[in-house]
């Protein structure tokens, strides 16, 4: 132990340490100050950054005996009193905050960069922020927060929000707003799980195969539990219900027994609740673990022969998935030109910043709390009460703030092992995976090979369509089958095609799993499909636009799936409104066609252009519904509950916007409660760009229901028909006297109607692949230009211009949206450009962030243009539809379609390889 | 398996003289890791792949933060004098510039804030991206022990990835560099990887200044890194490039020349030959820039 003494935003703290305490973990778990974040804790994301003696450094990799006699100062030292410091309000009021957990790290970077340079340029930014991550992709905003930030410290300039040319209309839906978390997140307050503590609380850990298969052999943990510290270990044995868990199929075992296989890496075998999370380490180590290895299976394909090694005894087939329409044979026979190529893309790490973390908490009325940032907490629940054999009431799960999610916190992480500690122990466990754990462990994008064949007319009229896909869905189904349900019904892209045959095959393998992550499946279709249209159009020499104008799915048309789409498919508005736009830029010439960069005889510059769509809703049969509940409170505010969760994207806000619209009530006045399965009714996953419209559909009607009642009270009251009544800035107007919310409230009560009330919201019905009807109710559409440069010598490929259209139905929240469309932009580049998640003969290659590069600052194009086309749904509120996958789908086609344009060389996978581009690139030269 | 290793429990030391860290050597010796920045170390400890009981660490000792620069002697960087120190120091920035555009090019601007040239040079990794520019600024590392003062010329410092030629009682103080050659000019480039971390795939560095002596009327230093088990120069291409004035054809020459001396690893981020040949691409581009700037 080390006796230091630190200055901690302006308060002295004594402090004996050891020397292996880093100065992020003495500030958060010491000091209490929670507010710096750890999110890869090996010195690569910038998220745990703090100020010692005013200059930046990385806390989660500083140890605290150095920061003895030292100067710190973290986010919660920012603020002066109550006043924000203008980095904070700037923050807030440009959108430069979603999930919120790389914003301290953000914040505190840029106070060091105005403190050393008052007034900076984009240039100062980038490299003071380079490497500061933020997997929402709010770089934009972020850059433009801390230009305001600098015009007030300098000349006292207001910071403004910024103006948007779409949303508006009503009082509150399409205005800008902030969100209403937003404060919390520049200040250090927000709570996110591992924020949380209880005393007496335990550290869990599990011990994971490390071999991708096999069968465990010896599991021998009496040394662990001799010591001392160690307060439970549990093998599958102690698992007093169901051992396996799972979305859809419970196929994937909590815990791995002996005589069980493991089948990835990633699999747990025993875990292990200590007083330290240093005794729960080396308990881990004394577990003497034997596992018999197996011959792997790592590709879908391989998966798919007879010979393979079979990850489950029912085969290595997840689902076949088959679309027919037409017919495919009549089609290619009509056809004058055919075309066919071979696409392929890898597993992608979602990379959210805020690794797992669970709590389980026993209660003295014997329920169990489980706090964690999930997606789908009532399915938590379920899994939770399952697994430990005790009804659902038994168990409640409650999110704190989530941050980041993409798909990639639907399945269980440590719930369940939490949940089994804290029943054997009977104290709270908090189970926190770092990095390196987080990505051996959770589900994954699939990696997918895609073979699509076109047939069309001489003019670019598209006939037949052949897709043959298979998914790589790992270890364990997950979502597997829904996610390649949705990779088929895109494989032919948003076109009409009178013939088309799809076989898609999931296939299981000894892979990490592959689950949800933003795309769902479209994603993969996307790339495959507008990669070989670019081919089409550049091989029968018609323009790239011209052909998708053709073929665009519009109202009326019939997809791939036999639905007709009667309403809301703005296609071609994104279509033309993108053109315009590149049109614009480019000033008149060819932006298809291939430019030397001035000055840079080795560079070359083209642009690329994609389209996409992408289903809002669970759609194909799934039950799609919500439940909200609203309550007028004492004080006369409102508050809306749902278990639906707030991952970055801006939920909070919009439920809030819809809640006060409908209410005619200042948005201070309304409080949106989330994900918590005792007091929120069921919102259903967060998946699927499902919220806005479902749980913002029962959240409109809640709130009309409230309304309604309101005026049904006043009406009996006063004597007045309803329609007589006024509701207008929170309160009512009754024979020109104003009555508060408050006071209509209390008149409710008195009359024995408590004013609150669980609206449940019923989605359109959908049906299943191979019967009529609609398979989705909504749809979302967008096109993508995108200019490159490539560096012919190295074959290096950096993104310059993006100008994008999608097709959202209604803007509700366009500061949230412009947030969403801009970080989708980056995400796509990323996986187009930097990203790959590597497993070799089933072992993990990129498990650390130094090894997955996501986009950094320096990826932002220096033009962004977002342009949104509002073709309402009559359904959705507001007439919205889905946004939050879409704005990532056609990135990577587009980038990859631009390099053809800039170097003549076609690529058929992502992410781009420079070195192999490089070879092409050389090999077409000589 | 342990998803989550975690740092080993150990000891800090802080020294305070000299003398502090000769004894702690002899004593502790094996379980000893000298320390300074400590930014990789730590990544690498939660790893397991480094387990020291004893970090001692010597950044405060006296003079390992300062710049020192003599006209006549020339330039010596305290071991502990971190990057952003070094980028922002106006003395570096007009008399070794190579030096200051190589140490933005490290990792982020935070983890600068405690990365240390000392460091760097330590750790030997083959891909350090300040040894090029070290190199063609003929740096030598002065290492202290009991035994006295003694200076090491970097390219005989590293023996090897990770290993170097710092004997058990010896710690590195700093790094001096002689007074540049007048009239010199040059650049470090890096090549990194879009794809998974920003590792060099090559580095160059070059370093030009005129030499009446030879027939060139010029010279030239290249240092390269993350091709071959060190950073190295090569000195049978500088010598070319000395023997006739120089063309554009030289430069492509000596380019193919570095390309067949490089020896890189192909690992999963690049084949060896895409490296070798950004070997010859850097070095002609640094080099043509170089000539350019001396024109």
């Amino acid at each position: 132990m080390t006796n230091i003494t630190i200055n901690v935003n302006g308060k002295e703290h004594n402090l004996d340490i050891k020397a292996d305490e880093m100065l992020a973990d003495v500030l958060r778990n010491r000091l209490g100050l929670t507010g710096t974040k750890i999110s890869c804790g090996e010195a690569e994301c910038g998220a745990c950054t703090v100020l010692v003696d005013g200059a930046p450094i990385l806390s989660c990799n500083y140890p605290a005996v150095k920061a003895q006699g030292k100067l710190v100062t973290t986010i919660e030292g920012l603020a002066k009193d109550d006043e924000l410091h203008p980095l904070q309000e700037a923050f807030i009021k440009q959108g430069a905050v979603q999930c919120g957990f790389c914003t301290p790290g953000q914040i505190m970077t840029a106070a060091a960069l105005l403190n050393e340079i008052p007034e900076p340029t984009d240039a100062d930014i980038e490299y003071a922020l380079n490497d500061t991550l933020c997997r929402c992709g709010t770089y934009p905003m972020i850059t433009k927060a801390i230009h305001a930030a600098a015009d007030k410290i300098n000349r006292g300039s207001d910071i403004e929000y910024p103006s948007f040319d779409f949303g508006g209309g009503y009082q509150v839906v399409g205005q800008v707003v902030p969100r209403p978390e937003a404060r919390q997140k520049v200040t250090g307050e927000a709570i996110y799980t591992d924020d949380i503590s209880f005393p007496g609380m335990l550290f869990g850990a599990a011990l994971r195969a490390g071999i991708p298969h096999g069968i465990v052999k010896e599991l021998d943990i009496h040394k662990a539990l001799a010591l001392p510290g160690v307060q439970a270990v549990l093998t599958a044995a102690d698992i007093p219900g169901r051992v396996n868990h799972g979305l859809i199929i419970q196929d994937w075992p909590a815990l791995v027994g002996v005589g069980e296989k493991v089948r990835y890496v990633g699999d747990a075998v025993a875990v292990v609740a200590a007083e330290t999370w240093e005794i729960a380490r080396q308990a881990l180590e004394l577990i003497d673990l034997e596992i018999e290895p197996l011959p792997v299976v790592t590709n879908a394909v391989d998966a798919k022969k007879t010979d393979s090694p079979l990850v489950h005894e029912s085969g290595n087939l997840l689902k076949h998935i088959k679309v027919d329409k037409g017919d495919i044979k009549k089609g290619f026979e009509e056809s004058e030109v055919i075309f066919e190529d071979t696409f392929f893309t890898p597993h992608y790490e979602h990379a959210f910043m805020e690794p797992e973390c669970s709590i389980a908490r026993p209660l003295d009325n014997g329920k169990i709390e489980v706090y964690v940032g999930s997606q789908i907490s009532y399915e938590d629940r379920s899994q939770v009460a399952a697994a430990l054999d005790v009804p659902l009431e038994k168990v409640r799960v409650r999110g704190p703030l989530i941050g980041g999610g993409f798909g990639g916190k639907e399945d269980i992480a440590g719930q369940i092992h939490a949940a089994l500690l804290a029943r054997a122990t009977g104290k709270p466990v908090k189970i926190l995976y770092d990095r390196h754990e987080s990505m051996l462990v959770h589900p994954k994008r699939h990696a997918t090979q895609i073979n699509v064949k076109l047939g069309l007319k001489k003019d670019g009229t598209l006939v037949a369509a052949q897709t043959e896909l298979y998914g790589d869905t790992g270890a364990y189904a997950s979502l597997g089958a829904k996610v390649m349900g949705r990779a088929t019904t895109h494989s032919t892209g948003p076109y009409i095609i009178p013939n088309v045959k799809i076989d898609c095959y999931a296939m299981y393998t000894n892979n990490p799993p592959a689950g949800a992550f933003r795309g769902f499946g479209a994603f993969q279709a996307a790339f495959a499909i507008e990669c070989l249209m670019d081919r089409v159009a550049e091989e029968l020499e018609i323009d790239p636009i011209e052909l998708r104008r053709k073929n665009a799915l519009r109202q009326g048309s019939i997809t791939n799936t036999g639905q007709q789409l009667r309403e809301s498919v703005g296609l071609l508005e994104c279509i033309e409104k993108t053109a315009q736009a590149v049109e614009e830029i480019t000033a008149g010439e060819d932006p298809f066609t291939s430019r030397i960069v001035p000055g840079e005889p080795n560079k070359r510059r083209a642009w690329g252009f994609a389209v996409t769509f992408k289903n809002t809703g669970l759609g194909e049969g799934a039950p799609d519904n919500a439940s909200a509940e609203i309550e007028l409170l004492e004080d006369g505010r409102v508050e809306t509950r749902i278990s639906s969760a707030e991952i970055g994207q801006g939920l909070v806000t919009v439920l809030q916007m819809i809640t006060a619209e409908e209410l005619n009530l200042p948005l201070d006045q309304v409080r949106v409660y989330l994900s918590d399965t005792d007091l929120t009714p069921d919102g259903g996953p967060t998946t699927a760009s499902r919220q806005t419209y479902i749980a913002g559909n029962a959240v409109k009607f809640a709130a009309r229901t409230l309304r309604e009642s309101m005026l049904a009270t006043l009406a009996e009251k006063y004597n007045l028909p309803p329609d007589q009544i006024g509701i207008e800035g929170g309160k009512a107007q009754v024979n020109g006297e104003e009555v508060s919310f408050a006071e209509v409230g209390s008149l409710m009560r008195e009359e024995g109607r408590i004013p609150k009330l669980v609206y449940d919201y019923k989605s359109p019905p959908t049906t299943p692949l191979g019967e009529p009807g609609d398979k989705h109710f909504a749809y979302s559409f967008a096109a993508q230009a995108i200019e490159v440069e490539v560096d012919l010598e190295t074959g290096e490929v950096r993104v310059i211009r993006a100008v994008g259209a999608t097709d959202v139905g209604k803007a509700i929240n366009p500061l949230g949206l412009q947030g969403q469309a801009e970080g989708g932009l980056i995400m796509g580049i990323g996986h187009a450009l930097t990203e790959e998640f590597i497993v070799e003969e089933g072992q993990v290659f990129t498990d650390h962030l130094s090894r997955y590069r996501m986009p950094s600052i320096q990826h932002v194009p220096e033009e962004i243009r977002v342009i949104i086309v509002e073709d309402p749904t009559k359904e959705g509120p507001y007439g919205g539809k889905g946004v939050g996958e879409i704005s990532t789908m056609p990135v990577p086609p587009a980038i990859v379609n631009a390099v053809h344009n800039a170097c003549g060389v076609r690529l058929n996978r992502i992410p781009i390889d420079q070195d192999w581009l490089a070879s092409q690139l050389q090999a077409k030269g000589s | 398996m342990l998803a989550r290793p975690g740092l080993p429990e150990f000891e800090y030391i802080r020294a305070g003289s000299s003398q502090d860290v000769f004894d702690l050597l002899k004593e502790k010796g094996a379980d000893l890791k000298l320390m300074l920045g400590g930014t990789d170390l730590f990544v690498q400890m939660r790893d397991r792949a480094q387990g020291p009981g004893i970090l001692l660490d010597v950044k405060g000792l006296p003079g390992m933060q300062e710049i020192d620069y003599r006209q006549r002697s020339g330039l010596t960087i305290g071991a502990a004098v971190t990057l952003n120190q070094l980028s922002t120091d106006l003395d570096l920035k007009e008399k070794y510039p190579v030096l200051c555009q190589a140490a933005d090019t490290v990792g982020n601007y935070q983890l600068r804030n405690r990365a240390t040239l000392g460091g760097n040079i330590c750790n030997a990794s083959p891909s350090a991206d300040m040894a090029p520019a070290a190199l063609v600024y003929e740096g030598e590392a002065v290492l202290e022990s009991p035994r006295g003062e003694r200076s090491l010329a970097l390219e005989q410092f590293w023996l090897g990835p990770g290993s170097t030629a710092l004997e058990g009682d010896e710690y590195l103080k700093a790094i001096h560099f002689p007074p540049p050659p007048p009239g010199a000019r040059g650049s470090y480039l890096k090549l990194g990887r879009s794809r998974m971390g920003d590792l060099a795939i090559v580095g160059v560095a070059v370093l030009g200044y005129p030499d009446k002596s030879v027939p060139a009327g010029l010279r030239f230093r290249i240092g390269l890194n993350s091709t071959a088990p060190t950073p190295y120069r090569i000195p049978a291409v500088e010598e070319f490039l000395t023997r006739e004035p120089l063309t554009e054809d030289l430069i492509s020459l000596a380019g193919e020349m570095a390309m067949e001396i490089s020896s890189p690893i192909e690992d999963v981020r690049a084949t060896e030959l895409y490296q070798k040949k950004m070997v010859r691409n850097l070095t002609v581009k640094v080099l043509k820039e170089t000539w350019e700037s001396l024109r």
